[in-house]
Protein backbone atom coordinates (compact mmCIF):
# COMPACT_ATOMS: atom_id res chain seq x y z
CA UNK A 1 0.00 0.00 0.00
CA UNK A 2 1.16 3.14 -0.80
CA UNK A 3 1.86 6.02 1.61
CA UNK A 4 -0.74 8.43 0.49
CA UNK A 5 -3.23 5.39 0.95
CA UNK A 6 -2.27 4.50 4.04
CA UNK A 7 -2.34 8.64 5.37
CA UNK A 8 -5.86 8.52 3.71
CA UNK A 9 -6.47 5.39 5.77
CA UNK A 10 -5.50 6.68 8.97
CA UNK A 11 -7.53 10.10 8.30
CA UNK A 12 -10.75 8.52 7.51
CA UNK A 13 -10.29 5.95 10.70
CA UNK A 14 -9.22 8.87 13.15
CA UNK A 15 -12.63 10.61 11.39
CA UNK A 16 -15.13 7.43 12.24
CA UNK A 17 -13.59 7.88 15.60
CA UNK A 18 -14.53 11.04 16.46
CA UNK A 19 -17.87 10.91 14.56
CA UNK A 20 -18.42 8.03 17.02
CA UNK A 21 -21.43 9.44 19.73
CA UNK A 22 -19.80 8.91 23.41
CA UNK A 23 -22.38 8.24 24.95
CA UNK A 24 -23.20 4.76 22.61
CA UNK A 25 -19.00 3.87 23.28
CA UNK A 26 -20.56 1.34 25.86
CA UNK A 27 -21.25 -1.91 25.14
CA UNK A 28 -24.55 -1.89 27.44
CA UNK A 29 -25.83 1.21 26.12
CA UNK A 30 -25.17 0.51 22.21
CA UNK A 31 -26.61 -2.97 23.37
CA UNK A 32 -29.66 -1.25 24.65
CA UNK A 33 -30.12 1.00 21.65
CA UNK A 34 -29.55 -2.08 19.13
CA UNK A 35 -32.76 -4.16 20.56
CA UNK A 36 -35.03 -0.81 21.18
CA UNK A 37 -34.28 -0.41 17.35
CA UNK A 38 -35.70 -3.87 16.42
CA UNK A 39 -38.98 -3.04 18.63
CA UNK A 40 -41.37 -0.63 19.26
CA UNK A 41 -40.41 -1.02 23.38
CA UNK A 42 -39.16 -3.36 26.17
CA UNK A 43 -39.75 -3.58 29.70
CA UNK A 44 -37.07 -3.23 31.78
CA UNK A 45 -36.38 -6.93 32.78
CA UNK A 46 -36.26 -7.83 29.01
CA UNK A 47 -33.35 -5.49 28.31
CA UNK A 48 -32.03 -6.78 31.60
CA UNK A 49 -32.30 -10.32 30.59
CA UNK A 50 -31.07 -10.07 27.10
CA UNK A 51 -28.12 -7.95 28.26
CA UNK A 52 -27.31 -10.38 30.83
CA UNK A 53 -26.83 -6.87 33.35
CA UNK A 54 -27.63 -6.41 36.68
CA UNK A 55 -30.57 -4.10 37.72
CA UNK A 56 -28.08 -1.63 39.01
CA UNK A 57 -25.80 -1.24 36.25
CA UNK A 58 -28.62 -1.50 33.76
CA UNK A 59 -30.74 1.13 35.32
CA UNK A 60 -27.27 3.58 35.42
CA UNK A 61 -26.90 3.30 32.07
CA UNK A 62 -30.66 3.96 30.45
CA UNK A 63 -30.76 6.42 33.01
CA UNK A 64 -27.95 8.37 30.67
CA UNK A 65 -29.53 7.96 27.43
CA UNK A 66 -33.20 9.19 28.79
CA UNK A 67 -31.10 12.21 30.03
CA UNK A 68 -29.98 12.86 26.84
CA UNK A 69 -33.14 12.62 25.37
CA UNK A 70 -32.52 9.38 23.48
CA UNK A 71 -35.09 7.31 24.81
CA UNK A 72 -38.62 7.55 25.96
CA UNK A 73 -39.75 5.92 29.08
CA UNK A 74 -43.13 5.00 30.01
CA UNK A 75 -44.13 3.09 33.70
CA UNK A 76 -47.20 1.51 33.74
CA UNK A 77 -49.19 -1.40 35.75
CA UNK A 78 -49.21 -4.97 33.71
CA UNK A 79 -51.24 -7.65 36.05
CA UNK A 80 -50.92 -5.27 39.07
CA UNK A 81 -46.92 -5.15 39.02
CA UNK A 82 -44.90 -2.04 37.51
CA UNK A 83 -43.25 -2.34 34.11
CA UNK A 84 -40.82 0.36 32.99
CA UNK A 85 -41.22 0.22 29.43
CA UNK A 86 -38.35 1.67 27.00
CA UNK A 87 -38.54 2.96 23.62
CA UNK A 88 -35.90 4.97 21.22
CA UNK A 89 -36.82 8.77 21.12
CA UNK A 90 -36.79 9.91 17.60
CA UNK A 91 -33.06 11.87 18.63
CA UNK A 92 -32.01 8.72 20.19
CA UNK A 93 -32.59 6.78 16.84
CA UNK A 94 -30.96 9.73 14.90
CA UNK A 95 -27.72 9.18 17.29
CA UNK A 96 -27.61 5.42 16.69
CA UNK A 97 -28.11 5.70 12.95
CA UNK A 98 -25.06 8.29 12.99
CA UNK A 99 -23.23 6.33 15.35
CA UNK A 100 -23.51 3.18 13.22
CA UNK A 101 -22.53 4.90 10.23
CA UNK A 102 -19.32 5.76 11.62
CA UNK A 103 -18.22 2.59 12.64
CA UNK A 104 -18.64 1.32 8.91
CA UNK A 105 -16.38 4.11 8.37
CA UNK A 106 -13.98 2.72 10.96
CA UNK A 107 -14.81 -0.68 9.54
CA UNK A 108 -13.87 -0.08 6.32
CA UNK A 109 -10.74 1.98 6.77
CA UNK A 110 -9.31 -1.13 9.14
CA UNK A 111 -10.21 -3.62 6.39
CA UNK A 112 -8.43 -1.08 4.08
CA UNK B 1 -6.22 3.00 17.72
CA UNK B 2 -5.34 -1.10 17.07
CA UNK B 3 -7.12 -1.22 21.31
CA UNK B 4 -10.12 1.14 19.61
CA UNK B 5 -10.97 -1.46 17.27
CA UNK B 6 -10.56 -4.04 19.51
CA UNK B 7 -13.09 -2.68 21.65
CA UNK B 8 -15.27 -1.69 19.01
CA UNK B 9 -15.22 -5.36 17.78
CA UNK B 10 -15.84 -7.24 21.36
CA UNK B 11 -18.87 -4.22 21.33
CA UNK B 12 -20.18 -5.57 17.96
CA UNK B 13 -20.06 -8.86 19.09
CA UNK B 14 -22.15 -8.09 22.63
CA UNK B 15 -24.70 -6.55 20.82
CA UNK B 16 -24.77 -9.40 17.84
CA UNK B 17 -25.51 -11.84 20.96
CA UNK B 18 -28.40 -9.70 22.72
CA UNK B 19 -29.91 -9.45 19.27
CA UNK B 20 -29.79 -12.86 18.47
CA UNK B 21 -30.80 -13.98 21.83
CA UNK B 22 -33.87 -11.88 21.10
CA UNK B 23 -34.41 -14.37 18.58
CA UNK B 24 -33.73 -17.00 18.96
CA UNK B 25 -36.14 -17.71 22.27
CA UNK B 26 -38.89 -20.93 21.82
CA UNK B 27 -41.29 -20.36 24.72
CA UNK B 28 -44.06 -21.78 25.76
CA UNK B 29 -46.36 -19.15 24.17
CA UNK B 30 -44.62 -20.68 20.57
CA UNK B 31 -45.40 -24.17 21.63
CA UNK B 32 -48.90 -23.88 22.61
CA UNK B 33 -49.30 -21.65 19.64
CA UNK B 34 -47.99 -23.93 17.02
CA UNK B 35 -49.08 -26.83 19.49
CA UNK B 36 -52.73 -25.92 18.14
CA UNK B 37 -52.40 -25.40 14.20
CA UNK B 38 -50.15 -28.84 14.45
CA UNK B 39 -53.57 -30.63 16.16
CA UNK B 40 -55.68 -28.32 13.77
CA UNK B 41 -53.83 -30.07 10.83
CA UNK B 42 -53.53 -33.53 12.13
CA UNK B 43 -57.80 -33.84 12.85
CA UNK B 44 -58.72 -31.34 9.61
CA UNK B 45 -56.59 -33.81 7.30
CA UNK B 46 -57.87 -36.84 8.98
CA UNK B 47 -61.26 -35.52 8.62
CA UNK B 48 -60.81 -35.36 4.81
CA UNK B 49 -59.86 -39.31 4.58
CA UNK B 50 -62.69 -40.35 6.93
CA UNK B 51 -65.48 -37.82 6.57
CA UNK B 52 -67.52 -35.52 4.21
CA UNK B 53 -66.20 -32.40 2.28
CA UNK B 54 -68.55 -30.81 4.40
CA UNK B 55 -67.38 -31.70 7.68
CA UNK B 56 -63.87 -31.09 7.01
CA UNK B 57 -64.68 -27.81 5.66
CA UNK B 58 -66.30 -26.66 8.30
CA UNK B 59 -63.72 -27.74 10.57
CA UNK B 60 -61.03 -26.09 9.00
CA UNK B 61 -62.94 -23.13 8.87
CA UNK B 62 -64.22 -22.61 12.30
CA UNK B 63 -60.55 -24.49 13.92
CA UNK B 64 -59.07 -21.71 11.87
CA UNK B 65 -60.90 -18.73 13.32
CA UNK B 66 -60.48 -19.95 16.89
CA UNK B 67 -57.14 -20.56 16.29
CA UNK B 68 -56.38 -16.85 14.81
CA UNK B 69 -58.28 -15.84 18.36
CA UNK B 70 -56.09 -17.78 20.37
CA UNK B 71 -53.17 -17.02 18.54
CA UNK B 72 -53.73 -13.54 18.80
CA UNK B 73 -54.65 -13.88 22.61
CA UNK B 74 -51.76 -16.05 23.36
CA UNK B 75 -49.44 -13.41 21.71
CA UNK B 76 -50.66 -10.57 23.83
CA UNK B 77 -49.84 -13.04 26.20
CA UNK B 78 -46.25 -13.03 25.31
CA UNK B 79 -45.74 -9.41 25.23
CA UNK B 80 -46.93 -9.04 28.78
CA UNK B 81 -44.93 -11.72 30.20
CA UNK B 82 -41.85 -10.89 28.15
CA UNK B 83 -41.96 -6.93 28.32
CA UNK B 84 -42.33 -6.88 24.23
CA UNK B 85 -44.20 -4.45 22.86
CA UNK B 86 -43.94 -4.45 18.72
CA UNK B 87 -47.44 -3.50 17.25
CA UNK B 88 -45.10 -3.07 14.26
CA UNK B 89 -44.30 -7.33 13.89
CA UNK B 90 -48.35 -7.87 15.04
CA UNK B 91 -49.44 -5.45 12.57
CA UNK B 92 -46.90 -7.61 9.87
CA UNK B 93 -47.95 -11.26 11.96
CA UNK B 94 -51.90 -10.19 11.10
CA UNK B 95 -51.26 -8.99 7.82
CA UNK B 96 -49.30 -12.61 7.03
CA UNK B 97 -51.83 -14.76 8.61
CA UNK B 98 -55.44 -13.68 8.99
CA UNK B 99 -55.13 -11.92 5.45
CA UNK B 100 -53.13 -14.21 3.78
CA UNK B 101 -54.40 -17.16 4.29
CA UNK B 102 -58.26 -16.09 3.34
CA UNK B 103 -56.74 -14.83 -0.09
CA UNK B 104 -55.28 -18.13 -0.85
CA UNK B 105 -58.53 -19.64 0.03
CA UNK B 106 -60.18 -17.15 -1.98
CA UNK B 107 -57.45 -17.41 -4.85
CA UNK B 108 -58.18 -21.56 -4.92
CA UNK B 109 -61.71 -21.11 -4.97
CA UNK B 110 -61.62 -18.80 -7.99
CA UNK B 111 -59.55 -21.41 -9.95
CA UNK B 112 -61.47 -24.09 -9.06
CA UNK B 113 -64.27 -21.73 -10.35
CA UNK B 114 -62.73 -20.88 -13.54
CA UNK B 115 -61.13 -24.33 -14.38
CA UNK B 116 -63.18 -27.49 -13.73
CA UNK B 117 -60.38 -29.42 -13.68
CA UNK B 118 -59.46 -27.70 -10.01
CA UNK B 119 -62.65 -28.66 -8.17
CA UNK B 120 -62.40 -32.02 -5.43
CA UNK B 121 -58.97 -33.25 -4.61
CA UNK B 122 -57.07 -31.34 -7.28
CA UNK B 123 -58.45 -28.32 -5.35
CA UNK B 124 -57.10 -28.99 -2.04
CA UNK B 125 -53.92 -30.43 -3.61
CA UNK B 126 -54.00 -26.78 -5.29
CA UNK B 127 -54.70 -25.44 -2.14
CA UNK B 128 -51.91 -27.22 0.18
CA UNK B 129 -49.61 -25.91 -2.43
CA UNK B 130 -50.55 -22.26 -2.12
CA UNK B 131 -50.58 -22.90 1.95
CA UNK B 132 -46.77 -23.88 1.69
CA UNK B 133 -45.57 -20.99 -0.23
CA UNK B 134 -47.32 -19.15 2.33
CA UNK B 135 -45.45 -20.96 5.14
CA UNK B 136 -42.52 -20.67 3.02
CA UNK B 137 -42.43 -16.23 3.19
CA UNK B 138 -42.86 -16.90 6.71
CA UNK B 139 -39.69 -18.70 6.68
CA UNK B 140 -38.40 -16.35 4.55
CA UNK B 141 -39.15 -13.23 6.91
CA UNK B 142 -39.57 -14.27 10.31
CA UNK B 143 -39.20 -18.16 11.48
CA UNK B 144 -36.33 -20.04 9.21
CA UNK B 145 -37.87 -23.92 10.63
CA UNK B 146 -40.81 -22.77 7.84
CA UNK B 147 -37.93 -22.22 5.56
CA UNK B 148 -38.01 -26.22 4.90
CA UNK B 149 -41.70 -26.72 6.19
CA UNK B 150 -43.35 -24.83 3.03
CA UNK B 151 -41.58 -26.30 0.55
CA UNK B 152 -42.50 -29.94 2.12
CA UNK B 153 -45.91 -28.98 2.07
CA UNK B 154 -45.68 -28.08 -1.49
CA UNK B 155 -44.02 -31.72 -2.55
CA UNK B 156 -46.66 -33.16 -0.01
CA UNK B 157 -49.26 -31.58 -1.98
CA UNK B 158 -48.55 -33.00 -5.34
CA UNK B 159 -47.60 -36.15 -3.84
CA UNK B 160 -50.92 -37.06 -2.22
CA UNK B 161 -52.37 -38.40 -5.26
CA UNK B 162 -50.12 -40.92 -5.13
CA UNK B 163 -50.34 -42.30 -1.31
CA UNK B 164 -52.47 -45.15 -1.73
CA UNK B 165 -54.16 -45.14 2.09
CA UNK B 166 -54.96 -42.48 4.43
CA UNK B 167 -53.21 -39.93 2.12
CA UNK B 168 -54.20 -36.77 3.64
CA UNK B 169 -53.53 -38.18 7.04
CA UNK B 170 -49.94 -38.85 6.04
CA UNK B 171 -49.87 -35.04 5.14
CA UNK B 172 -51.63 -34.03 8.03
CA UNK B 173 -48.93 -36.30 10.65
CA UNK B 174 -45.73 -34.44 8.07
CA UNK B 175 -47.12 -30.98 8.69
CA UNK B 176 -47.97 -31.12 12.25
CA UNK B 177 -44.44 -32.58 12.96
CA UNK B 178 -42.70 -30.15 11.31
CA UNK B 179 -45.12 -27.47 13.22
CA UNK B 180 -44.33 -29.33 16.44
CA UNK B 181 -40.59 -30.46 16.87
CA UNK B 182 -38.76 -26.88 16.08
CA UNK B 183 -40.33 -25.42 19.18
CA UNK B 184 -39.36 -28.60 20.82
CA UNK B 185 -35.86 -28.54 19.75
CA UNK B 186 -35.45 -25.10 19.27
CA UNK B 187 -32.26 -23.36 20.36
CA UNK B 188 -31.59 -22.05 23.93
CA UNK B 189 -31.29 -18.11 23.63
CA UNK B 190 -27.67 -16.99 23.69
CA UNK B 191 -26.66 -14.88 26.86
CA UNK B 192 -24.29 -11.89 25.90
CA UNK B 193 -20.98 -12.45 27.64
CA UNK B 194 -20.25 -8.86 29.69
CA UNK B 195 -16.94 -8.36 30.74
CA UNK B 196 -14.94 -6.08 33.05
CA UNK B 197 -15.02 -3.52 30.25
CA UNK B 198 -18.57 -3.20 29.89
CA UNK B 199 -18.86 -1.44 33.36
CA UNK B 200 -16.53 1.14 32.51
Amino acid sequence: MSRAAETNLEASATAGLELLDPLLQHRSRLGAMVLLSTADALSFSRLRDLLGETDGNLGAQLRKLEEAGYLDVKKQFVDRKPVTWYALAGRGRAALRAHLAAMEVLIRAAKG
Amino acid sequence: MVSDMQQLSDDLRFVRQAVEARRGVNPAEARLVYGYWALYVLVGYFLIDVASDAVAGAFFAVGGIVGGLFSAAVAKRFAARHGEASPDEKRRDALHWAVGMPLVFVAALALATAIPALRGPAGSQVLLVMIGLVYYFWGVYVDRNFLWLGPVMIVAGIAVRFIPVYPWTCVGVVIALGLVVPTLVGKKPVRPQVENEATK
